[in-house]
């Protein structure tokens, strides 16, 4: 059992960059371009290990504790993540908390780096990316405790654990509530399209990219990677929900559940081509809008027998 | 017992030295002051938590001879569990304020009663210890105002100013009208109970609850004239407003931006505390539990810690930022409660546990981290003569050990692990979501308002907090006062890094607190020490299985360092501008400022808190100024408690007709009342 705990952790590791790659590709597709290679992310990765750095002179310490924060805090949240059906390395009752206070903590030191370069841009970025999550945060927490009403479970890995299939059977209209809400989650959380375009090139409409301008090497290899790993763990969140085979052997739950991440990348991919990003001053309808759609989940679920 | 009231001497008499010492040196009076809270911190803080870990058996309370003039009053004293957890703050962090007090008040030495300043710290500090030690009620309410009093002593400290001539009328204000509803609350606690002595008290209400019980036909007369709900809403309103619960918050932010940061770190850190301990003790007085109290207090401290945390992000001044924190921190003090008191009307003992046990928890880290952030502050101000964020900046590189302590205290203060505010949300959060999936929907319900409550608040303060520290100690200096800031020393730093020591402590080793939360957790919830200590021991398990996630954390941190490190050694690391979009004229002000950081969410809550803006437009073809000021008054002063002041003075002023300045007319309204009063006692 901790067996394949652990290689879920490895396989959350090594997989995560890939993402990324899958939702440029689903791009360059419905433009009718080839698009650059699913690997694109390593090899940045590699590239950019490998590099010297720059900072800005009025950067202190605190500039360069962010990515190295914000990667362990990524990393140690994915100890948390259940996959597959299988349980997480660490899983406690109330590990939720842990899970989006670690994201918090991303979050902190991301933002505490970016106000340190002393740019109008980035803290133009720190702004957005705080006044955003202040809103997406309780809609992670909210979805999470409709779905711990529904299954009687408070740790991730118990609710995401064998029940799954029957609260699809009993609750279906609550949990596709559940589902709407965490995409948005993850969207705005992942500064994607239709909060965030991680493509831009005006720093003026960026939110996540024009907080990292002033990182170059290794410490923009870490924030790239954290950010990788953050979506690779609000996706498993989804895919947890969408993907409810859990009556299997677990080499291929955790199969079915990295392919369910495929689709998953592939559909952010199918909406970043579909629409355009909303304006700034609308984002927080979007937010409160999924707020909306977690609280009737949560409703639909204190009330039923 | 005799040990904590040695060290309570210990301290009033520093501060009788501070006064005499006052008049050869301001210093003196400065040193001998923080030797007396040192020492008496020290001794006091000994025996609470000897008391808090069981080492000795609980101290029975004393009942010294005292002639009292009135009959139910009585000098009983004694220390439970729950008086030593909050006697933890009260003993420790006025000690750790008054060293780093001691170089700030001596700018004040010889133009300032600093002797008198330093006689009343140590007698706030005092008589907070003889709040929580009192075992009557006339004792608590005496000790009660002579810690209101000594507390408008440090507010009005800078009394040259309209601002805290201000605060120190509104703190007045706001603490005799929470006296009156706890002069009701003692006075209708007690019927029957045969005086005002705690013990006295409770065991009557235990006598009166057990005869309902047996007897259900109806109350036995006596310790029930009143409904409990009467008197938990006494308590709640007075105690609450000593503890900064909104709306009866307007006080506190007045006060804390008012006094010396220093003191407002022992007004925050311990003063707050009183109130939150006040309404522990008095659930615990009151004795039963009904079901609508614990939603009250759900929705009272949650809606106060979303008020407190949006006022925090509205703020401009960094020590009104951290004011507006405490009001935030107390909400969610008052909602841990709200989940213990939903626990022990439902009957669940785990649930009490835990949520007054994460109340409790909080409060004592609140008292280490927002002393350390309003120490920070006053470092900030002593070395930059401002507490304005915009003419703040580049502090980091400037007062490093200062800076360490800011990002240090937001990052608890945001309820971040490794730190401690992470803990004590967690066990609030914890026992939330537990109930919340398994209670029946009456129960529940309120608690989804706690587990999506925290969250937001969690975001604001975020907000907040990121800003404050991202505003003031990092980018370029905004100011010349900020280029110019320098360390003070070792006095003003070294409380600031034994508060930071504290915040960690505290956040990564849980199985130290555990032990002293669950005597103090159980008074409140009524329940034997031991039993509880079993039952939150299994409540709060996940917070031990918790630490492998959390040192694992702390590891990654370490060894990602480690390795950024080891990358970086044989490379060229260069230094540069910062990118700047091919602009070459850069200059400080173009940074963003506290408001434009925060604008685009407090426009969110615009239905909650409004920007007033003062601007000056641009003029003519080639205009020569501009200028705009954004502030963020508080609402509930300006649109609830400002009419309603003007309006009882419309009303009073009615009366001036009754003042007519003769005597011979004051006489006539003697001679009316003694004739009234013959007549009702002759009717």
């Amino acid at each position: 059992m901790a067996a394949i705990s652990w290689a879920n952790l490895l396989v959350g590791l090594c997989l995560a960059p890939l993402l990324p790659g899958v939702i440029a590709r689903t791009k360059a597709l419905f433009a009718g371009r080839r698009g650059q290679p699913l690997a694109q992310l390593y090899l940045d990765l590699w590239k950019l290990l490998r590099k010297g750095a720059v900072y800005s002179s009025v950067t202190t310490w605190v500039f360069r504790a962010g990515p190295v924060v914000g990667l362990a805090a990524a990393v140690a949240a994915l100890l948390l993540l259940p996959l597959g059906g299988a349980p997480a390395v660490v899983a406690f009752d109330g590990d939720l908390i842990l899970l989006v206070a670690l994201l918090g903590a991303l979050r902190f030191f991301l933002v505490t780096a970016a106000l340190d370069t002393g740019s109008a841009f980035e803290g133009m970025g720190a702004s957005r990316e705080m006044g955003f999550s202040a809103l997406a945060e309780p809609v992670l927490l909210v979805a999470l405790a409709a779905m711990a009403r529904g299954t009687g479970e408070t740790s991730l890995s118990g609710m995401f654990g064998a029940t799954i299939p029957g609260e699809w059977a009993t609750q279906p209209h609550a949990m596709l509530l559940i589902v709407s809400a965490l995409f948005v989650v993850l969207l705005a959380e992942n500064s994607r399209i239709p909060v965030d375009d991680p493509n831009t090139h005006l720093e003026l409409t960026m939110i996540h990219e024009v907080m990292v301008l002033d990182h170059g090497g290794p410490d923009l290899a870490f924030i790239l990677y954290a950010a990788a790993l953050k979506f690779w763990l609000l996706g498993a969140l989804l895919v947890g929900i969408v993907v409810p085979l859990r009556e299997i052997p677990p080499a291929l739950a955790a199969a079915t559940a990295v392919a369910g991440m495929a689709l998953l990348a592939f559909a952010v991919g199918v909406v970043e081509s579909c629409m355009a990003r909303l304006r700034m001053s609308r984002v927080p309808q979007l937010l409160v809008g999924a707020g909306g759609l977690a609280t009737v989940a949560l409703m639909l679920e204190l009330v039923r027998s | 017992m005799h040990q904590i009231l040695a060290g309570v001497a210990l301290v009033v008499v520093g501060g009788v030295f501070a006064l005499v010492a006052d008049r050869w040196s301001g210093r003196a009076a400065g040193v001998s002051a923080a030797l007396g809270l040192v020492l008496g911190g020290a001794f006091g803080a000994a025996e609470a938590i000897q008391v808090l870990l069981g080492v000795t058996p609980t101290p029975a309370a004393i009942r010294p001879e005292w002639a009292f003039p009135l009959e139910a009053a009585s000098a009983a004293m004694g220390v439970d569990a729950l008086s030593a957890f909050f006697l933890l703050p009260v003993f420790i962090v006025p000690a750790l304020a008054a060293i780093s007090g001691v170089v700030v008040m001596e700018e004040f030495a010889g133009h300032k009663a600093v002797g008198v300043f330093w006689f009343f710290f140590c007698l706030l500090a005092a008589s907070l210890a003889v709040v929580m030690v009192a075992r009557n009620g006339v004792l608590f309410l005496v000790a009660w105002e002579v810690m209101s009093v000594a507390a408008w002593f440090l507010i009005t400290f800078h009394h040259e100013s309209d601002r805290a001539r201000d605060a120190g009328v509104i703190h007045l204000i706001a603490a005799h009208i929470g006296v009156a509803f706890l002069l009701g609350f003692f006075l209708l606690l007690a019927p029957g109970a045969g005086g005002l002595d705690f013990d006295t008290i409770a065991a009557a209400r235990r006598a009166t609850a057990t005869a309902t019980a047996t007897a259900s036909d109806q109350p036995t007369g006596g310790a029930m004239v009143v409904a409990p709900g009467v008197l938990f809403i006494l308590a709640l309103v007075g105690f609450g407003t000593k503890a900064g619960l909104a709306p009866g918050h307007v006080w506190l932010p007045e006060a804390h931006s008012a006094a010396p940061a220093f003191a407002s770190a022992v007004l925050s850190g311990a003063m707050i505390k009183a109130g939150v301990y006040g309404l522990a003790r008095a659930l615990a007085l009151i004795g039963c539990w009904e079901f609508w109290w614990g939603p009250t207090l759900v929705v009272v401290g949650i809606a106060t810690a979303a008020y407190g945390a949006l006022l925090a992000l509205a703020q401009r001044d960094l020590k009104r930022v951290v004011a507006y924190s405490t009001v935030e921190n107390a909400g969610i003090m008052v909602a841990g409660f709200g989940v213990g008191a939903l626990g022990m009307s439902s009957g669940s003992a785990p649930l009490a546990l835990l949520g007054f046990g994460g109340g409790m928890l909080h409060a004592l880290n609140h008292a280490a981290f927002k002393p350390l952030l309003f120490l920070v502050t006053g470092s900030v101000h002593h070395a930059a003569g401002t507490y304005g964020m915009d003419r703040l900046g580049g502090l980091m590189k400037r007062m490093p050990w200062t800076g360490l302590g800011a990002v240090i205290g937001a990052v608890a203060a945001c309820g971040l692990p490794p730190l401690n505010g992470f803990v004590s949300e967690f066990l609030i959060g914890l026992a939330a979501f537990r109930a919340e999936a398994a209670q029946p929907v009456e129960v529940a319900a309120p608690l989804v308002v706690v587990v999506g409550g925290l969250a937001l608040v969690a975001g604001l303060v975020g907000a907040a907090f990121t800003r404050s520290v991202g505003v003031a100690f990092l980018g370029h200096p905004r100011a010349p006062e900020a280029e110019r800031a320098r360390e003070a020393g070792w006095p003003v730093t070294a409380p600031l890094v034994l508060l930071a020591g504290c915040c960690l402590f505290l956040g990564m080793a849980p199985v130290a607190v555990l032990p002293l939360l669950s005597r103090a957790a159980a008074v409140v919830a009524g329940m034997d020490g031991q039993i509880a200590g079993d039952v939150l021991r299994v409540a709060a398990g996940p917070l031990f299985e918790m630490q492998p996630a959390v040192l694992g954390f702390v590891g990654l941190v370490i060894l990602f360092g480690w390795w950024r490190a080891r990358l970086l050694a044989r490379r060229e690391v260069r230094t540069a501008v910062t990118w700047d979009c091919g602009y070459a004229a850069p200059a400080a002000t173009m940074q963003y400022t506290s408001t434009s950081f925060t604008q685009q969410i407090v426009d969110l809550f615009g239905v909650v808190v409004r920007w007033r803006r003062r601007m000056t437009r641009p003029a003519g073809l080639f205009p020569t100024s501009a200028a705009v000021e954004t502030l963020a008054p508080d609402p509930v002063t300006n649109e609830l408690f400002a009419p309603a002041f003007r309006g009882a003075a419309r009303l009073f002023r009615r009366l001036h007709g009754l003042h007519s300045g003769h005597v011979q007319v004051y006489v006539l309204y003697i001679a009316f009342t003694m004739l009234l009063v013959v007549a009702w006692k002759m009717g």
